[in-house]
């Protein structure tokens, strides 16, 4: 394991696929949503994640320690720091975006449309007059 | 060093204060240089010109300048306090990640210690402040709905922002309790104003408005002030305002782009860095006069500083609301703001009330609280929360304790060594038991609008975004560093425009009236040209 802690390097190919176990087991495939181990999502989560790479590796090493099943459970810095990158990443693909209902793009330069509400709410509190305090 | 051509007025910080007194010195046609440690911003690099516009957040556009590390930024040490400083380097300084929540002041904020018997009255009232409130109010671009009970009389250039659904929830939540709310007033232009484009409920305007309807001084006063003749020197960053030996200010001693030293000579100085940004050159600008930092005789540089203490208060409905959908800034509460001495705390605090959010910062919330867990209950999980979460923050008035200091750091220096800030904060009894109501009556608002689950945070560890207090105003040199005017008690031709100079915080975000103040002193300042330094 030594390997996993002391290095700068990328995440090898064991490494990377004890990741993606991990990944399923956190945000799991289901219907039209991909799992977040998917590798379109794992790319990203590693590009994102390449400063925070010594998080990742005690996240891995924590998994071969006690099990992925029970990574949920304890609240590490390795751990929140991953599902950080984790909740950045797979809710900006698109295919995850489509299926929450959000069309996958920026928010310029099309916008949003709000709806102005009904300004009638505002009757009663008109009603009570002022409230502020003289000097 | 370079020694540069003197000129009239030097301004430091290009941020909310130093882009308003600029812009009104400009008509005296003085040559006025504007020191900008950071540069100019491009709108259409904001995050919400990208699919990643919620991570941005947490990187180069988060609000702690410790996390965001950008080349413009200096570090602070703020471990002893509970609540982080936010802050923004830039032309436009923190307008450009603030959320456009843009309330004033109330008269009674002005008169706390013959009303409350707490702190200090201001030697200035409402009524002095309301012109430039009013200009302020005109050069920055509000929206906002007249006829507010909460406030004397008073309008704004355009109308207000949308309720929405998030909004609308909340208004049924407050009205059925009998409580106060109103629409926001906003920094946030509802229609195209003054050449910028209006609001497109973008939902990102703490990452930047790439709309430009947001009023950051960027795109608001300054490109009036650089028409006017005034020149800002980005990438500039002063490590002291120098002494001449007849006790006057005699220019700024700073680093260019380059990393090279200069010095600006100047007839008049003005401060415009923040509560946290000033004193921190004031102390850094020792001399054999001022052993203890400039202007500093009072020994009050530095001391009294004051946050607004913020509570977050968030509940989950079952209705789709706005999302991140429309500017985070909604409506506004003032139900708990003047002095009630059946409560067990003095003063009080305004609700912001917050749309809502995206779904990365649904998901990042879900999974950190496990209200998201793993596994296979994860996406019905997040469909619970995506656009049904709405709430508000509450901002408490921070009363002064000399206590509450900003320091150089002994070891701590920006990247051209000049030492950093440090923040020696705590939270005070008053201020712990207003959070508390504010949590406490937020809950009751939220389930009278329908929440099914409430949670919160308070205070807000890394809510400092309001920096006031540390160069107070006042008659009395012992008691106060700047005059009623903004002059420096100790040095004539030094002025301070920007947070520094509040005596006490009130319960609303300040950007308004640090902007109105500026422009007030700007005023007193052309007034007096011909013995201002009397």
């Amino acid at each position: 394991m030594d390997d996993l802690l002391a290095s700068d390097a990328p995440l090898s190919i064991e490494q990377r696929q004890v990741l993606i176990e991990i990944l399923n087991t956190m945000i799991p495939q289901a219907g039209d949503r991909p799992g977040a181990g998917d590798a379109a999502i794992v790319d990203d989560i590693v590009a994102t994640g390449q400063s925070q790479l010594s998080a990742f590796k005690g996240l891995i090493r924590m998994a071969g320690d006690v099990g992925i099943e029970k990574l949920e459970t304890m609240r590490s810095y390795e751990i929140r720091t991953v599902m950080s990158i984790v909740a950045q990443c797979y809710y900006r693909d698109e295919r995850v975006m489509a299926s929450i209902g959000m069309e996958a793009r920026p928010p310029h330069p099309e916008g949003h449309a709000v709806e102005q509400g009904d300004w009638s709410l505002l009757d009663p509190v008109r009603a009570r007059g002022p409230i502020y305090r003289e000097t | 060093m370079e020694e540069l051509e003197p000129v009239d007025v030097l301004i430091i910080g290009a941020g909310a204060s130093g882009a308003a007194v600029a812009y009104s010195l400009a008509e005296t046609r003085m040559r006025i240089v504007c020191l900008e440690q950071g540069g100019w911003m491009n709108p259409l690099q904001y995050p919400s010109t990208g699919r990643d516009w919620e991570s941005r957040a947490w990187g180069d556009m988060a609000i702690s300048p410790n996390r965001r590390q950008r080349e413009a930024d200096y570090p602070v040490n703020d471990e002893n306090s509970p609540i982080s400083v936010a802050n923004f380097n830039a032309v436009g300084g923190s307008t450009i990640l603030y959320a456009g929540h843009f309330p004033r002041f109330h008269p009674s904020d002005f008169r706390v210690k013959s009303l409350d018997g707490v702190a200090d009255d201001w030697p200035i009232d409402y009524d002095t402040l309301e012109p430039y409130y009013v200009e302020n109010d005109r050069m920055m671009g509000v929206s906002g709905l007249a006829g507010d009970p909460a406030y004397p009389p008073k309008t704004s250039p355009m109308p207000p922002v949308p309720l929405g659904k998030s909004g609308s929830v909340l208004a049924k939540g407050f009205n059925k309790l009998g409580w106060h709310w109103w629409p926001s007033d906003t920094a946030v232009a509802t229609e195209d104003y003054d050449g910028r484009a209006g609001c497109i409920n973008l939902g990102a305007c703490v990452s930047g408005c790439a709309q430009g309807a947001k009023a950051t001084t960027d795109v608001t006063y300054w490109p009036h002030a650089l028409r006017a003749g005034v020149e800002v020197r980005t990438q500039c960053r002063v490590r002291e305002v120098s002494i001449r030996a007849d006790g006057m200010a005699g220019g700024a001693i700073y680093f260019d782009a380059n990393g090279e030293e200069c010095f600006q000579a100047a007839e008049v100085v003005v401060m415009a860095c923040n509560g946290v940004g000033t004193p921190r050159i004031l102390l850094n600008s020792k001399s054999n006069l001022f052993p203890e930092g400039l202007a500093n005789s009072s020994g009050l540089v530095g001391k009294n500083l004051m946050f607004h203490p913020y509570s977050m208060i968030r509940g989950i409905f079952e209705e789709e609301l706005d999302g991140c959908r429309g500017p985070g800034v909604c409506i506004w509460s003032q139900e708990f703001y003047e002095t009630d001495p059946d409560r067990a705390f003095v003063r009080g605090y305004t609700y912001e009330i917050n749309r809502g959010s995206g779904p990365v910062t649904t998901a990042h919330m879900g999974m950190m609280s496990g209200r998201i867990p793993w596994g296979e209950g994860h996406h019905a999980a997040f469909d619970r929360l995506h656009n049904r979460i709405t709430g508000m923050v509450g901002i408490c008035e921070d009363l002064p304790e000399e206590h509450n200091t900003v320091t150089l750091d002994a070891e701590l220096k920006d990247g051209n060594g000049i030492p950093a800030p440090r923040i020696d904060y705590t939270l005070s009894e008053n201020s712990r038991r207003m959070l508390d109501h504010s949590v406490d009556r937020a809950t009751e608002i939220l389930q009278a609008a329908g929440a099914v689950d409430v949670y919160s945070e308070s205070p807000i560890a890394v809510g400092g975004w309001h920096l006031m207090g540390t160069a107070r105003m006042g008659t009395d040199p012992q008691r106060s560093v700047v005059n009623e005017w903004g002059r420096s008690h100790d040095v004539r031709n030094l002025f301070i425009v920007d947070g520094s100079i509040f005596v006490t915080s009130a319960g609303v975000n300040p950007t308004r009236t640090i902007q109105a103040l500026a422009l007030y002193i700007a005023d007193n300042m052309k007034k007096r040209l011909a013995n201002l330094f009397d």
